[in-house]
């Protein structure tokens, strides 16, 4: 290696000697001399042509040497041998147009160099080789067409392995910058989950009784929380507003929407004043009264979106949906049952990511609003590639390939692969989401005057979450 | 021919006025197309100079990662604390690298630089269709390289979410530091870019539709204006889908809209827009992007062509099926976009349409490669160093075209999507095809931009050492992405699979300080002739197209007298029963002769 840069450094050394010899050459050049192309600068180049290309084809050759075995060792997974198969025939069918091709480039450079007495030959078109060089092309990508289809099919196509294999059901949950890996749980089943029910103790945003009781005390007290600073900053800045028309109340706006008594507090003089007008079709501000503070605006706008996440949270509350308190929660890194389908769904918190195990020939975007899949069955345990591959310290991993910011190259999980007991002892050892919650929520031995109260579930129906009444 | 308008009153009008021309409208509010042309080339090399040093700054970082340059310290000050580089800044560095290279050097420079030196030139016309328009389509470009180049030095950093600038990462200032400040600015100068680009675009179809002179058919156009007509039709068809994209995401950054933002968490908050998908941008980004790089590629086929034709003094080989293919990767260009999306959760069978487009294009792209090789079959090959950069075009497009097979591949490119695979793959068949043939050009019209010649043995030195390095930069990479290294990574220190791959990095990293040194002869080579050089004969090439017999010396309107007409196509090199090894195409047939052109 160090010997190649050396040479390289000393190429470019000669080069720049070269250039310093030619300069001064180039300044006895008479400005008016034709400077032509002659028959040995064409021969000259005509020859580094015919190194280069042999120089090319041995560096590739020593390159396949040098790293052939630093590659990806064998696909460990079922559908990765088809794609690896597809691969093969289709570099073999590219290798040939790419050697001959860049072969004759250079070889008719040497051949057909100019000589001032030869004439080219006037040859301007042929029907009959242009045909067959469309022709030919057509067949051989339509059969590669064909052949890739079918593998695509294959590899995509997971309606089999879910109705026919009773396959390991995971979720990869990426955010910046890390991943979680959620498994369905006894249910088998991936609990439900949505972005607004996300906190300290709900990264995935998991849906549950508790996860919903606990979210909406926290929107409460936050709410609660902003509007103390909403009365002080009205206060800071001398505003006033209508008696009947309190700032924003999140609880009685949501409950105010049907009965139209919450209707805008009559606009201030001072507003109308600054050429606000309401005219025929306009919609009232009810936030007149805050004029033109940001400020004030900011916090108002705020209470008003936590307003819209509590309603839509207790929205879906009342719905049916999947509890997620099942499901097991697993960071750093997931064990996965060998011969044993997988189906994955992949979901995203805050930019796109992409989950790639690129041993297993898989990789599927994380997309924010979207949920993804991709299925497959690993083949080959950790410990048996261990041994394939000579490498003692050989591991799987699941690697983040959409750029989504800064430590995107290290956003990263280790797999593991190994046979069903093993894979059984370690899943009983992993924690379900309710159990992490409740450790994470538990107050702590010594300081027990922590206001929050969780009332334990009684059906994954519930109605309505009881919430903590926010203190005013 | 009813529509070729004899401009030829005009040239009198010009070379009256030529006594009032002032520093300014003749060297920076010019409305000539041959000014206009060195101002987008002299541009096109500083911001090409910019993007270069930008990749050997990141190279040095892959190969020594972590390692303490304190040159960068000097350069970069905060971004480079103790001389390493900061992982934000790398993909600061990177994406500006990107930007710049694919859109300012290779769009706005290439198509830039030689659209409008030589479409008029070449078709018989004093100047642009409008010369006004063309001169507001540089500037538009000057100002939008501007704010690009100062986007850099701002206090937050440049855009930093790839070139690709995808949503959300680029629609929230919290998912990094690139996406405040820096993106909004990379928004606005891509906005005046695109503006540019289509004044630009509509100035040179009009120009070739309307002003060829007399007897130039459509047929007997060279490949260079055909592949400027074609590019130019790709920009207009495809800029303003990537201007709906950005204002979009405009709206979406500073308006609170959800074009393409849904059920999002970031910086402890939940954002209220919904609905949006972020794969809509993806959409509507490579309904450009694809034919972007054949907006990249085409022109510089086509000066490729006419180089290689000159060259080999002989007719280029199936002028029809030159076109043919040429109108069909154009065509096929805007339905192919979808396999840049194949991993992104797309219906699989929407996948497969798009493998079936993507493969398609392989033929018309193999037909070309085939022609060309026939081109030099039993040609008389004057190797300038034109004519060099025109080869290594050649190969590099075969190259990188051939892998374009397995990416195109929906199943195979599940495995190498987003990884150096990726990288080595466009870098060759886009960068290396498209600045090769831009050196090309340059060495070849240089003697028509300046009157002078550049140093031939400086040229062999330049070509030499950058065709081997960009092999040897861009080659290895597709070794580190068989070995499944993703691209945009600040360092491939962090997986133990990659530890044996450090020996790849600090080859190409070395390469690419060889190529980037380069660089430097042709610099100098470049700037010395402008001034220095040997004056240039005529027709240094022994060329056959109409602007070899336009005066060396600079004047409006091109030609002197009446424009010359046409009488054959630009190919009849090495001709039988005649004297010389080319006849140009102002010279009438004689009687019996046949036109290839017809
Ligand atoms: C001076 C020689 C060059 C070197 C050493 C170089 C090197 C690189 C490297 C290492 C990357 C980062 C890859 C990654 O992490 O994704 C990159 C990205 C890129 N380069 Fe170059 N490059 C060179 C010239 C060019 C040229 C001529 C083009 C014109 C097409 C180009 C276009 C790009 C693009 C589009 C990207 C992707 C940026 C992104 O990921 O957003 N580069 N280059
Ligand atoms: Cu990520
Ligand atoms: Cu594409």
């Amino acid at each position: 290696m160090d010997f190649l840069i050396l040479a390289i450094i000393i190429l470019a050394v000669v080069a720049i000697f070269q250039l310093l010899k030619i300069y001064e050459l180039s300044r006895e050049l008479r400005p008016d001399e034709a400077p032509v192309i002659t028959e040995a600068d064409s021969r000259m180049n005509a020859r580094m042509g015919m190194i280069f290309i042999f120089g090319f084809f041995a560096f590739i050759l020593w390159c396949v040497y040098k790293w052939g075995d630093k590659l990806l060792p064998e696909p460990a997974s079922k559908h990765g041998v088809e794609i690896d198969q597809l691969w093969d025939v289709t570099m073999i069918i590219i290798g040939i147009p790419f050697v001959i091709c860049n072969f004759l480039l250079f070889f008719f450079l040497n051949k057909y160099t100019y000589k001032k007495d030869r004439k080219a030959d006037y040859f301007a078109h042929s029907n009959k080789l242009e045909a067959i060089w469309t022709v030919v092309p057509a067949i051989v990508l339509s059969a590669l067409i064909v052949y890739g289809l079918r593998v695509w099919n294959d590899v995509t196509d997971h309606t089999t392995i879910s109705a026919n294999e009773n396959p390991v059901n995971i979720e990869l949950y990426a955010r910046q910058f890390d991943w979680t890996a959620r498994y369905a749980g006894d249910d088998n089943k991936l609990g439900d989950a949505n972005y607004q029910m996300i906190n300290g103790s709900n990264a995935l945003g998991l849906i549950t009784p508790e996860a919903i009781a606990d979210r909406l005390a926290e929107i409460t007290k936050d709410s609660t929380a902003l509007r103390a600073k909403l009365d002080e900053q009205v206060k800071l800045e001398g505003i006033i507003f209508p008696k009947k028309s309190k700032p924003v109340d999140p609880h009685a706006h949501g409950a105010a929407s049907h009965d139209g008594e919450h209707h805008a507090p009559a606009p201030n003089p001072e507003a109308h004043a600054k050429g606000e007008e309401h005219g025929g079709g306009h919609h009232e501000d009810p936030y007149a009264w805050a004029g033109n503070s940001k400020p004030v605006r900011a916090i108002v706008d705020e209470l008003e979106h936590l307003t819209r996440m509590k309603r839509s949270i207790e929205t879906f509350a009342k719905k049916r949906f999947t509890s997620s308190g099942d499901d097991l929660l697993v960071k750093g890194e997931f064990h996965l049952p060998v011969n044993k389908a997988v189906v994955f769904q992949f979901r995203a918190q805050d930019v796109i990511h992409s989950a790639y195990m690129p041993h297993f020939r898989v990789q599927m975007n994380a997309v924010p609003g979207m949920k993804t899949n991709f299925a497959f069955t690993p083949t080959i345990t950790t410990a048996k590639m261990r041994e394939n591959t000579k490498n003692p310290t050989f591991d799987y991993y699941l690697l983040c390939n959409k750029i989504c910011g800064n430590a995107h190259y290290n956003m990263k999980m280790l797999i593991v692969v190994e046979d069903q007991a093993s894979y059984d002892k370690w899943i009983k050892e992993q924690k379900t989401f309710a159990a992490q919650m409740a450790a994470l929520l538990a107050p702590p031995a010594a300081d027990s005057t922590t206001t929050k109260t969780l009332v334990p579930p009684t059906d994954t129906t519930m109605a309505k979450a009881p919430t903590a009444k926010p203190v005013k | 021919m009813s529509h070729v308008i004899d401009h030829g009153h005009a040239a009198d009008d010009h070379q009256n006025h030529h006594h009032h021309e002032t520093f300014f409208n003749k060297y920076v509010f010019s409305q000539d197309h041959k000014m206009i042309s060195k101002q987008f080339l002299i541009t096109a090399i500083i911001m090409g100079i910019i993007a270069m040093l930008m990749s050997t700054a990141f190279r040095m970082q892959l190969a020594y990662p972590g390692e303490k340059f304190p040159i960068l310290e000097t350069f970069l000050g905060k971004w480079a604390k103790d001389g390493v580089l900061d992982p934000s800044f790398y993909l600061a560095l990177v994406t500006i690298h990107g930007t710049i290279m694919v859109f300012f050097v290779l769009t706005g420079g290439l198509s830039g630089t030689f659209s409008n030196l030589l479409i008029p030139l070449q078709i018989g016309a004093r100047d642009m269709a409008s010369g006004f328009l063309n001169m507001l389509s540089y500037w538009f470009f000057f100002v939008s390289s501007a704010i690009m180049v100062y986007s850099v030095v701002i206090e937050t950093g440049p855009a930093s979410g790839g070139w690709t600038v995808y949503p959300p990462l680029s629609a929230l200032p919290q998912a990094m530091p690139g996406s405040g400040l820096g993106m909004t600015l990379w928004l606005v100068s891509m906005s005046i870019f695109i503006v540019s680009s289509l004044l630009g675009s509509l100035n040179y179809i009009v120009t070739i539709i309307n002003l060829r002179t007399v007897g130039m058919k459509m047929t007997r156009l060279p490949l260079t204006i055909w592949a400027f007509f074609i590019t130019a039709i790709l920009g207009v068809l495809s800029f303003p889908v990537l201007l709906a994209a950005a204002l979009l995401l405009i709206f979406d950054r500073s308006m609170g809209t959800s074009f393409y933002l849904s059920d999002i968490f970031i910086g402890g908050q939940a954002l209220e827009q919904t609905g949006g998908s972020p794969i809509l941008y993806q959409h509507l980004f490579w309904f450009l992007g694809h034919p972007e790089v054949y907006i990249v590629l085409l022109p510089a086929l086509g000066l490729a062509s006419e180089v290689i034709a000159t060259n080999s003094r002989k007719p280029i080989f199936g002028y029809r099926a030159m076109i043919a293919s040429m109108l069909g990767i154009a065509f096929l260009s805007f339905i192919v976009w979808g396999h840049h999306m194949f991993i992104t959760g797309m219906n699989p069978f929407l996948g497969s349409v798009f493998v079936f487009t993507t493969l398609l294009v392989a033929i018309p792209s193999a037909v070309k490669v085939f022609n060309y090789l026939t081109t030099l079959w039993k040609g008389n090959l004057v190797l300038t160093p034109a004519m060099m950069f025109g080869i290594g075009l050649v190969s590099f497009f075969i190259t990188g075209g051939v892998t374009g097979i397995i990416l195109g591949d929906s199943a195979l490119d599940i495995n190498v999507h987003d990884t150096y695979f990726v990288v080595a793959h466009f870098h060759i068949v886009m960068g290396s095809s498209a600045i090769f043939g831009m050196f090309a050009g340059i060495y070849h019209w240089f003697p028509r931009m300046y009157g002078r010649m550049m140093n031939k043995k400086i040229g062999y030195a330049h070509f030499w050492l950058t065709f081997v390095g960009a092999y040897g930069v861009f080659f290895p990479q597709h070794f580190l992405g068989l070995a499944g290294v993703p691209r945009r990574y600040y360092a491939n220190t962090e997986f133990p699979m990659f530890d044996g791959l450090v020996d790849i990095n600090v080859l190409v990293t070395s390469f690419a300080i060889l190529a980037a040194a380069a660089q430097a002869l042709f610099l100098f080579n470049f700037f010395y002739s402008i001034w220095r050089g040997p004056k240039a004969p005529q027709n240094p090439w022994n060329s056959n197209t109409l602007e070899w017999t336009a005066p060396v010396k600079h004047m409006h309107g091109n030609w002197p007298g009446e424009i010359p007409h046409v009488y054959r196509w630009a190919y009849d090199y090495s001709k039988p029963g005649k004297e010389k090894d080319f006849v140009p195409q102002n010279i009438p047939m004689e009687d019996g002769e046949l036109d290839e052109g017809h």
